[in-house]
């Protein structure tokens, strides 16, 4: 086994470890400071759930079948938190958001219920995918455990710092920088940065959480240009693409995405440092003096952490993140041939694997001019066969970044999944029959669809 | 006669049950708290989509336009929104009036940007018509008949591929329509921003070259007609077939001359007088190839060009929202440097 595989399952079985300690001494400080230190043993309940799924989870999934729903819940679990926390700083400041469920923290079993779930659903998508990946990695070489001795070797010294800490640090000095607003925020931010589940490829969940903000604003900015009749595609628009088409650029995208991420946690900061204070029941002045400086000094204790926060995600943001959604797979196109009217690819060979989830490129040379296919594996399994070109677009083709194709001309990010749909900015579907040897085009579909790349669908009606 | 006693700050009207039914829904949608709720339910459903979904945005305006439920919802969120701002506001006027007109405008300007965004998602009609000179145009929607006057094309007469492949383009300038109304009145149209004629807003949305094409057989004309193709970039070429005959013709422009200048080479084309590449294809087999300044000849066919304009594709909008949209930008866009105004004031302690 390679060195580099130790280091990963390593690094992969310390990160998970980190986020379980950190979370329990945060967690365990906050309950012993609110005095409801019994609801740690819902946390250890959940915990233990969690470990025995994980484990069962070695010998009924397979990493390529739920990979991408274990992402899914973990995005999901990071905006549940994050909205959570929101919604708790407003509970907590002005607006009493929870009506008739307001009391609720009080029952008992209820608060006992929430915690297990809460703890299963934060850490068990995680837990599952760090096993699947080591598992993934086990198979890398003949001596499988070595995999999992290593991810032991990353968990347990994470465990046994954070239970060292708990010994030295105070309960009481940690959960005082803690309300239950700052609380969830904590938990959101620590999925944030670190719940990828790809090994060291992908340690936290920025460059997903960046992708997914950056095509909302994409897509916001095309729909304002839709209704003011901006032409969104620059093929004649020099005047108007110099001054407006700068807000399609990655860098506006990416911006603008950090203020939406970030305007939850400066929301926090705001409230914490420059809100007004409330006036206090106090008989003299010198006690309402002394009530409202200790507000003051609890809020600018509050803010720390979010502030700490803030400026770890920005630092992410614009290092690891920034790269993963710049960096754009484009490779070059393959030669292929006609014999008999069909171009043959063959699904594996010993230089590639059309099922490897990557993009793959072919050139076809029809009459001195080269026709482009693109090849790739969608999550259900099946090869999406498609033009390197859509209708709107020059042909300049697509190059991939994540689960997303991106036309290289216009910038347009395409889901994987959606490969296949015709229409708009989307590759054009090419018909081709599968097996499993090899894809198997015919040269004509090929040649018919290349012209909707130059004429497109509008061109009708002149003649 | 007996009196009843009022709660304290409780006005003799919220007394009256009558009030109460009709106060009760102004009350929850001028509320926070509903607009909370109904801002954080978007975010959940929008998030869910695109994460287990993908095309979230797309889904959502479509959504927007086809379900009852998600219509209704935006409704409420659009009246709580205003509803909110005007609850706010008056409290607001009440502390000041430089707090107030530095806070207005940016929640409103956002939200009159949404009810434009609304209007326009659920009304909007559109044409894409390809026109060239002295065809006429009529929308679906208009009883109004245009034509289209004179195309200016914005291109340099003669350019080099090296300027294009350097990214300095072969535009002089936009390309420019002329449009008739029905009074004969001339609007001139370019690609942004769109002009308004009648109800109707036009504005380009591409364009290129149409060669003259005449197919005759054994002797006698056939067919006589523009060919709208995509080639003005350099080393593009294009397809276009004449029905009923089984040929497709693929072209190119040709260059005019080939320039040297050491090791570097360059083509000029002319658009003035522009010479095209064909190639006639029956089937996969190319069965004739020439280019515009010859007669190409095949089977007992005869292709010659005779001229060449330019095409246009034009875009028609009915679209009632556009001046609430662009208010709504232009009033966020004056809200936000105002916001930041506020909070520095606020910060500073003047307001």
């Amino acid at each position: 086994m390679s060195s580099f595989v130790i280091y990963e399952a390593v690094a992969v079985g310390f990160k998970e470890g980190f986020k379980i300690g950190i979370v329990w001494l945060v967690f365990y400080s906050y309950l012993v400071l609110n005095d409801t230190k019994n609801l740690i043993r819902p946390f250890y309940a959940g915990l233990f759930f969690v470990v025995a799924v994980s484990f069962f989870s070695l010998f009924l999934l397979q990493w390529v079948d739920v990979k991408e729903y274990l992402s899914n819940i973990i995005s999901m679990s990071f905006t549940l938190f994050l909205i959570s926390s929101a919604a708790a700083l407003y509970h907590v400041s002005e607006v009493k958001l929870f009506g008739p469920f307001q009391g609720l923290e009080k029952n008992r079993a209820f608060m006992n219920a929430a915690v297990f779930l809460l703890t299963v659903l934060f850490f068990s998508p995680d837990s599952i995918g760090s096993v699947l990946y080591l598992k993934e990695l086990s198979f890398m070489k003949d001596t499988r455990f070595m995999a999992y001795i290593s991810g032991l070797t990353g968990f347990l010294p994470a465990i046994a710092i954070f239970l060292m800490m708990m010994r030295f640090l105070r309960p009481y000095w940690i959960g005082s920088f803690f309300s239950l607003p700052q609380l969830l925020l904590f938990f959101s931010i620590v999925k944030l940065l670190g719940g990828g589940i790809k090994g060291i490829a992908e340690l936290s969940l920025i460059p997903s959480v960046q992708r997914g903000f950056m095509k909302f604003m994409h897509d916001f900015i095309h729909q304002t240009f839709v209704m003011i009749m901006v032409p969104d595609h620059p093929l004649l628009t020099k005047t108007t693409w110099n001054f407006i088409g700068i807000f399609f650029g990655p860098n506006i995208a990416s911006v603008a995405s950090l203020v939406i991420l970030l305007f939850f946690p400066l929301m926090f900061i705001y409230y914490s440092l420059f809100k007004s204070l409330p006036e206090p029941e106090a008989q003299t002045g010198a006690e309402r003096r002394k009530v409202k400086s200790l507000i003051l000094s609890d809020r600018r204790k509050k803010a720390l952490p979010v502030i700490l926060f803030v400026s770890l995600i920005f630092v992410t943001w614009f290092s690891q993140g920034g790269e993963s959604v710049s960096r754009l797979y484009n490779p070059k196109p393959k030669p292929v041939v006609e014999d008999k009217g069909l171009v043959m690819i063959p699904v594996n060979d010993p230089t590639m694997d059309l099922k490897d989830g990557v993009l793959h490129k072919f050139s076809l040379n029809v009459q001195g001019e080269e026709l482009r296919i693109i090849i790739i594996r969608k999550s259900n399994d099946v090869l999406s066969i498609c033009l390197d070109a859509c209708e709107i677009c020059p042909p300049e083709g697509y190059g991939q970044r994540e689960d997303q194709v991106v036309c290289i001309y216009c910038n347009t990010p395409i889901p994987v999944s959606t490969l296949g749909e015709p229409g708009g900015c989307n590759p054009i579907p090419l018909t081709a029959s599968v097996d499993d040897r090899f894809v198997k085009i015919e040269v004509n579909e090929i040649v018919k669809k290349w012209e909707y790349v130059k004429t497109g669908k509008s061109k009708e009606g002149i003649r | 006669m007996r009196f009843k006693v009022l709660a304290s700050g409780e006005s003799p009207r919220r007394q009256n049950s009558k009030f109460k039914v009709f106060e009760m829904p102004f009350r929850v949608l001028s509320s926070k708290t509903f607009l909370l709720w109904l801002i954080g339910g978007w975010i959940i459903y929008y998030v869910s989509s695109a994460i287990w979904m993908r095309e979230s945005f797309a889904n959502f305006v479509v959504g927007m336009q086809t379900k009852l439920a998600i219509r209704i919802l935006f409704i409420l969120f659009l009246i709580s929104g205003y509803l909110n701002i005007v609850r706010v506001s008056m409290d607001i006027f009440k502390k000041g009036r430089l707090l107030f007109f530095t806070w207005i405008f940016f929640p409103l300007g956002f939200i009159v940007f949404l009810s434009g965004f609304f209007i326009s998602i659920s009304t909007r009609q559109f044409d894409w018509i390809t026109v060239g000179e002295g065809h006429t145009v009529k929308p679906r929607w208009s009883s109004e008949t245009c034509t289209i006057g004179s195309i200016k094309s914005g291109l340099e007469d003669s350019f080099l591929d090296t300027d294009v492949r350097f990214g300095k383009g072969i535009f002089k300038y936009e390309p420019k329509i002329t449009i008739l109304d029905k009074t004969s009145k001339a609007f001139e149209v370019g690609a942004f921003p769109p002009t308004k004629i009648g109800n109707t807003y036009y504005h380009i949305l591409n364009f290129g070259l149409a060669p003259g094409i005449r197919l005759s057989e054994k002797g006698s004309v056939r067919a006589e007609g523009y060919m709208p193709l995509k080639i003005l970039l350099p080393g593009s070429s294009d397809y276009s077939e004449i029905q009923p005959y089984p040929y497709r013709f693929l072209i190119s422009l040709l260059p005019e001359k080939t320039i040297q200048k050491g090791s570097e080479t360059a083509s000029q084309f002319n658009l003035k007088k522009p010479v095209y590449k064909i190639k006639v294809f029956k089937g996969e087999k190319v069965i004739a190839e020439g280019d515009s300044r010859e007669e190409i000849k095949f089977d007992d066919i005869t292709i010659s060009v005779f001229d060449s304009t330019f095409w246009i594709l034009l875009e028609a909008v009915k679209d009632l929202a556009v001046p609430v949209v662009l208010s709504g930008i232009f009033l966020t866009a004056l809200g936000i440097p105002l916001y930041l105004l506020r909070f520095f004031l606020k910060l500073s302690g003047k307001i």
